[in-house]
């Protein structure tokens, strides 16, 4: 019948497509994990990238990081519960929304340039761990706030009136809906962290340097990043370098991977 | 029996005079007025769509979170303008269950603790007897009080409306308004139920929607009924049941109409 | 309270423009419409051109073309996982899709210079990195992103779609088709989502498009879309000066596209349903 050919030939092409971006994605771990020594995570590079480790990239990612989840995961939260429950006339909710999924759609080389012109120069931080993170949170901001007001908005309303209903004023009533929608506020704040973490283009621009010979001693000291790491050996440096890239590249896998398993296991959790 | 005397001994926890009510431009509710008397169980029935449940939820003020409704007329609470009170301090002496249950997720104890928590009512100690309290006068303490820390959302759907009943009641309210609240249940959860709201109606009053005539009969002392917005008849239970004085009464509760 | 927080979200976005205006402001004097008109990007000269067209339609190529592969083959893999696959089936590939859909971009960038550059020297291309390179590895990057935003749509077709034709006696596929019919503002919705993000994605284009300002001829010619030469430029550029001014230019070209489609998607086609059905 027409029903079973449609049927297998969707079932081959759904599992071709997995086995092989499956295969894809893998290429580079297994390419990578045999580099995977103390070593290799505690070493500077050295000759030319040909030997060492990239211990300043981890650390640099590891700061970066830090200071993208201080500054955006508080505001994006807020900005999502604001969104959620207390924008209230309905232009109002539909002109902020707009604005937020615009800007979780502008493409990072233009938040770079942003950056760039903001926060180097404007602002005179350089190019700089610090210049870095305000550049991604700024990015990750609308991400984490628009996830967050959708999972609050996805919450019943028969909850918000049990707790009026009882004499809740409103703030005991928003903190009810976050107490509610809370797995999928965490699961938006790690994912957008995860986002961040491999996000590319505007830290190349704003605070990167490709081979660091010591850790930054400053915020306004530029750092060396996995993900610009990758590109900076791939695109720079000649081929007996090139191991240097599948180790960073595997590791930022297994990192990611991690994130979207603990994701995977929360919202399991509860439900 | 004098009628006229006995009206007037009783105490009015609620007068609504004169209300009516819009959605945007779709009138719900036409120019209603009754009494709501003290420690009885008063029972508002009508077809769907006929306006009960808009009636009830002006009693909390609980509709004025639509955007676009809107009242003319005035309700009193003991004798005070609702309008001009503030609606956090109304509900706190006003409780309310819902169609269907909507417990809090959290545990059964947190649950029935949250009013005395947030009014401030009761100090560590104090709390679990009243979380106890509460759930036996919603004769429920006797299938949880082993596990009172268990999530809400592992009751059946009976044991969750009892425990929003338990939660209304912790907060120790003058009132505790219904809607439809057995709709939802199975009949023998139902049964449980109305003998339990039989039972609070000593301490409290109660105010009840329903759509099943049966149970508005079975329970309640003062009846109510409306039809497309307008209160058609209201007064004591045993009298518009058994000699109404409107015709569409006499319809519904003989199942012509609704 | 409300309106103070309004604001300042709003006046992020507006500062972002702002920012990207103002910089490209003296390009715009000095160089003019000529950016849009003309396709000589040659900003290093003596005698510097800045015209941005064959980028923007090197941008607008690999868009399209990646389109129409990602777009196909995320519907199939969709519709297998909604109609056909079985309890477990439709769990991996949810599971897999979302851990692949987090890969980083630079990541794929890695895979379409050592992995497939070599491939594509293989079949006879004259350079590892060109379009058909940056197709491929674009596809790997989009493709989960695509399944997860398809899936959502076809499931938000209510059930009752899909029952009535099959009680009607239809075939499976007739069915599907119906579900499709039904789903049909959110897939569009969805496609222009993916359009979106292939515009904006920098890293895999950089890492492996070729980085030739030209029409490509073949699938084998190397591209330089738009996002990638604002990459690849901005580090070596001097600040202040005029190229440095047509970059921003070419930043704020993105932003520009970038914000209208997103703004039309979210007006016309999400809330355009009640507007296009009545």
């Amino acid at each position: 019948m027409a029903d079973r050919i449609a049927s297998s030939l969707l079932k081959l092409l759904t599992y071709i497509v997995f086995v092989i971006s499956t295969a894809v994605i893998l290429f580079p771990v297994f390419k990578g994990i045999r580099y995977f020594n103390p070593t290799f995570f505690t070493e500077f590079p050295s000759q030319g990238m040909t030997q060492g480790g990239i211990f300043p990239a981890i650390v640099g990612s590891l700061l970066l990081m830090s200071l993208v989840a201080v500054f955006s995961v508080p505001v994006g939260v807020l900005i999502g519960v604001f969104l959620s429950e207390y924008a209230k006339p309905t232009w109002l909710s539909a002109l902020l929304r707009t604005t937020i999924t615009t800007m979780t759609s502008i493409p990072s080389i233009v938040y770079g340039l942003f950056g760039l012109a903001f926060f180097c120069i404007t602002m005179g931080f350089g190019t700089s761990l610090l210049s870095a993170s305000f550049t991604l949170s700024i990015m990750t901001v609308p991400f984490v706030g628009g996830s967050v007001s959708n999972f609050l908005m996805a919450v019943s309303n028969d909850l918000r009136e049990a707790a009026m209903a009882i004499g809740a004023d409103k703030r005991e009533t928003v903190f009810m809906v976050i107490r509610a929608a809370k797995t999928g506020i965490l699961s938006s704040t790690l994912l957008g962290l995860g986002r961040a973490f491999g996000e590319t283009a505007p830290i190349l621009v704003t605070g990167a340097v490709f081979y660091a010979t010591n850790l930054p001693r400053r915020l306004t000291d530029p750092i060396m990043t996995l993900p610009t790491h990758i590109y900076a050996v791939v695109t720079n440096f000649p081929e007996d370098a090139y191991w240097m890239a599948y180790g960073s590249a595997a590791l930022m896998v297994i990192i990611i991977v991690a994130i979207y398993s603990i994701v995977q296991w929360i919202r399991r959790r509860s439900s | 029996m004098d009628t006229e005397a006995k009206l007037v001994n009783k105490e009015i926890v609620y007068e609504m005079k004169n209300l009516s009510a819009w959605f945007g431009k779709n009138q719900v509710l036409k120019n209603v007025s009754l009494k709501i008397y003290r420690n009885k169980i008063t029972a508002i029935m009508g077809p769907s769509g006929c306006g009960k449940t808009t009636l009830l939820r002006c009693f909390n003020r609980l509709n004025d979170y639509t955007e676009s409704f809107r009242v003319e007329g005035d309700i009193f609470f003991n004798g005070q303008n609702i309008y001009q009170m503030d609606p956090v301090q109304l509900r706190r002496r006003v409780g309310m269950v819902f169609q269907r249950p909507n417990p809090f997720p959290m545990s059964i104890f947190d649950n029935v603790a949250y009013g005395p928590r947030i009014h401030g009512l009761a100090k560590k100690r104090g709390l679990s007897e009243r979380v106890e309290k509460a759930l036996k006068a919603a004769a429920l303490w006797d299938e949880v009080h082993g596990e009172l820390r268990k999530s809400a959302y592992k009751l059946s759907g009976g044991q969750q409306q009892r425990l929003c009943i338990a939660r209304a009641v912790a907060v120790e309210p003058e009132v505790i308004l219904l809607d439809e609240p057995t709709s939802a249940l199975d009949p023998i959860a139902t049964e449980r139920i109305e003998k339990l709201l039989e039972d609070l109606s000593s301490r409290y009053t109660i105010v009840i929607v329903t759509h099943s005539i049966g149970q508005a009969l079975r329970i309640s002392d003062y009846l109510g009924f409306m039809y497309k917005g307008e209160l058609v008849e209201f007064g004591e239970t045993s009298q518009v049941s058994e000699d109404p004085r409107h015709e569409l009464t006499q319809l519904f509760l003989t199942g012509r109409i609704g | 309270m409300v309106v103070l927080v309004s604001i300042c979200v709003i006046a992020a976005l507006i500062g972002i423009f702002a920012m990207l205006i103002h910089e490209s402001l003296p390009a715009l004097k000095k160089i003019g419409w000529e950016f849009i008109a003309s396709g000589a990007w040659y900003p290093t000269y003596e005698d510097a051109e800045f015209g941005m067209l064959y980028m923007i339609l090197d941008s607008l190529i690999l868009v399209g073309l990646t389109s129409v592969v990602v777009f196909p083959m995320g519907l199939g893999i969709a519709l297998y996982t909604t109609e056909y696959a079985n309890r477990r089936e439709r769990e991996i590939v949810r599971s897999v899709t979302e851990l692949i859909s987090g890969i980083p971009s630079v990541v794929v960038g890695l895979i379409g210079v050592l992995l497939i550059g070599p491939l594509m020297l293989k079949i006879g291309a004259w350079t590892p990195f060109n379009l058909l390179n940056a197709v491929v590895s674009l596809t790997v990057l989009t493709l989960p992103y695509a399944i997860s935003l398809i899936i959502e749509s076809l499931q938000s077709v209510s059930r009752d779609l899909r029952e009535a034709a099959l009680a009607l006696g239809s075939s499976k596929i007739r069915a599907s088709a119906m579900a499709i019919r039904g789903a049909k503002h959110e897939m569009l919705y969805a496609l222009v989502l993916i359009v979106n993000r292939v515009l904006g994605e920098t890293m895999v284009v950089l890492m492996v498009a070729g980085g030739a300002v030209m029409l490509p001829r073949s699938l084998f010619d190397p591209i330089r879309p738009l996002t990638a030469a604002i990459a690849s430029e901005v580090g070596e550029v001097e600040l202040g000066s005029l190229h440095y001014s047509a970059l921003f230019l070419a930043g704020a070209v993105l932003l520009v596209i970038s914000a209208v489609i997103t703004v039309t998607a979210e007006t016309f086609i999400r809330r355009g349903k009640r507007w296009l059905t009545g």
